[in-house]
């Protein structure tokens, strides 16, 4: 893999693609260019997710909450990653979310992240083009969440009071995507009565 | 350089999906697709000897589904299905669960003969195609729970676990959201959405008029965390043999299933060591309307040069089968068994 950036004029390109890599791992095939979704050929996606540098917060959290073997599983799920910073902009709450007392409380939250199947932000790209609107995935929380063509960038809400937006660079692991947001999906809204 | 160049081409390809996919060999598909037997869109790709099969598919197809009928009695009829649903969920009695047992072993069979018998590759993708009415009672069943009557075991052992909140109960009432507790946010979805319910200690609760907790439920990190006992008064289901497989299950004494979650427990003393899978318990039936929240391709990596969306099918996954659908109907056409 190394020799494969010997070359010169893609020596930029890739030490900048290198700068976006999980935490410079050899086993990732290819350098993005241009935010396409980055292919973990070998890896699981529990894998990918504890080499990822803005996923601390939330690996730790899938970790806290028991959830790291169903990524590591054969089943396929899609992870919708809010970064560290949307984590540390959830103050208070987000600690409080953190202690063990809540971790039911985390779970639910995570679960409303995780999508059945291998989705990439080019599969939802698409998707969003062919209805020519808003396109809806169930999530493994029994609720859903919706996606929205925003100029040049795509945003999901839960329908509930929160929207984030889809960071470049996903990963695609063997049995699953990691896509970043911005924004950690919170139930904002009491749920109907 | 070269590998390089091709991993950023093969990237683009993947990461498409259907999109360019359907430039990939379709237009001989649909020529040569005759009676377009389900789900048999796949072998158009691959042109004229496979496509030649169609009509053999179609027998193998039949086949398949006489045996289902032997086997299910009259659940394949579609007029009885609801009944036999509502039938199920308001008789949730061991005598089902034996005639589950009976059928589950009995496609298990079926499918290791096949297993077996079929080595050549074509005839393994025949025997993936499911075109018949899957099982669905463990799901119709784990939907109709309600709470169970009590107070949790593990509150009970505590001094005043059971009793009345008194000066606590604004925290056990409200999220830290800022709004009272509701089993939605557990990732519960089976359970009446009214009432007042509480959480405390890992448990959702509700009180009685008297005051204590009248019902329970464990929940998952919480009651049903890592190392703890599997609550025996929370009913677990048995599921298909297919995702014993498809998750690594092992035997029904290693797992639980309930409320969408595979859990793997101790066999010895039934305490949780893992989480298997998380399912989404959506059923996507043969004939009918695909579920609603599958508008995004979401095949899994290993599957996805075999199964893309073309003009005539599409395919979505969910809980261990990859469904092949009709874009226009959205009605689904097929299921495919990922484990052959």
């Amino acid at each position: 893999m190394k020799t494969n950036f010997t070359k010169p004029f893609l020596l930029a390109g890739a030490i900048a693609g290198l700068a976006l890599l999980p935490a410079c791992s050899s086993e990732a095939e290819k350098v993005d260019e241009d935010g396409t979704t980055q292919e973990e050929a070998t890896r699981t996606l529990a894998a990918s997710l504890g080499d990822l540098p803005e996923m601390a917060s939330l690996n730790g959290a899938i970790s806290e909450a028991g959830l790291g073997s169903v990524f590591d599983g054969p089943g396929s799920y899609t992870l919708l990653a809010p970064n560290d910073e949307a984590f540390n902009a959830l103050g208070e709450e987000g600690k409080t979310l953190m202690t063990e007392e809540q971790r039911p409380v985390l779970v639910g939250l995570l679960r409303e992240h995780i999508l059945p199947g291998h989705l990439t932000p080019e599969n939802i790209a698409q998707a969003l083009e062919d209805k020519g609107g808003d396109v809806t995935m169930t999530t493994l929380g029994g609720g859903e969440v919706t996606f929205s063509k925003d100029g040049d960038s795509i945003t999901v809400s839960n329908g509930n009071g929160s929207t984030a937006k889809l960071a470049a660079n996903a990963t695609a692991a063997t049995n699953g995507v990691i896509i970043p947001l911005d924004t950690v999906l919170v139930p904002e809204e009491a749920p109907e009565a | 350089m070269r590998i390089f160049m091709a991993g950023a081409a093969a990237i683009a390809l993947a990461a498409s999906g259907g999109a360019f996919a359907q430039g990939n060999g379709n237009g001989n598909g649909k020529g040569n697709g005759g009676g377009k037997p389900a789900a048999a869109q796949k072998h158009d790709n691959g042109g004229g000897k496979k496509a030649d099969r169609g009509p053999q598919r179609m027998a193998q197809g039949d086949n398949r589904g006489g045996n289902g009928q032997d086997n299910r009695g009259k659940g394949n009829d579609k007029s009885d299905r609801d009944y036999d649903r509502k039938d199920y969920s308001s008789n949730r009695g061991n005598g089902n669960d034996k005639r589950d047992d009976t059928r589950y072993v009995e496609r298990r069979d079926d499918r290791r003969e096949v297993r077996v018998r079929y080595d050549d590759r074509d005839d393994r993708d025949d025997r993936r195609i499911i075109t018949t009415d899957r099982d669905y009672r463990w799901l119709v069943q784990d939907r109709s729970r309600s709470l169970i009557d009590g107070c949790p075991p593990g509150l009970a052992k505590k001094r005043n676990g059971c009793n009345p909140p008194g000066q606590v109960k604004d925290r056990y009432q409200r999220s830290v959201y800022g709004y009272n507790y509701r089993p939605s946010l557990f990732g519960l979805s089976n359970y009446d959405r009214r009432g007042d319910y509480y959480y405390q200690d890992g448990y959702l609760v509700r009180y009685g008029d008297r005051g204590g907790i009248s019902s329970w439920l464990p929940l998952l990190g919480g009651a049903l965390g890592i190392g703890n006992v599997w609550p025996s008064n929370y009913q677990s289901y048995r599921v298909p043999d297919y995702y014993v497989d498809y998750y690594n299950l092992g035997g029904p004494d290693r797992y639980r299933y309930a409320d969408n979650v595979i859990y793997r427990v101790d066999p010895d003393d039934a305490a949780i060591t893992s989480i298997a899978a998380l399912i989404t318990g959506d059923e996507f039936t043969i004939g009918q309307p695909m579920p609603m929240g599958y508008d995004v391709y979401n095949v899994p990596y290993a599957y996805r040069d075999r199964y893309y969306d073309t003009p005539d099918y599409m395919y979505r996954y969910s809980d261990g089968y990859v469904y092949q659908v009709d874009p226009e109907t959205r009605l689904v056409a097929a299921a495919i068994d990922l484990l052959i």
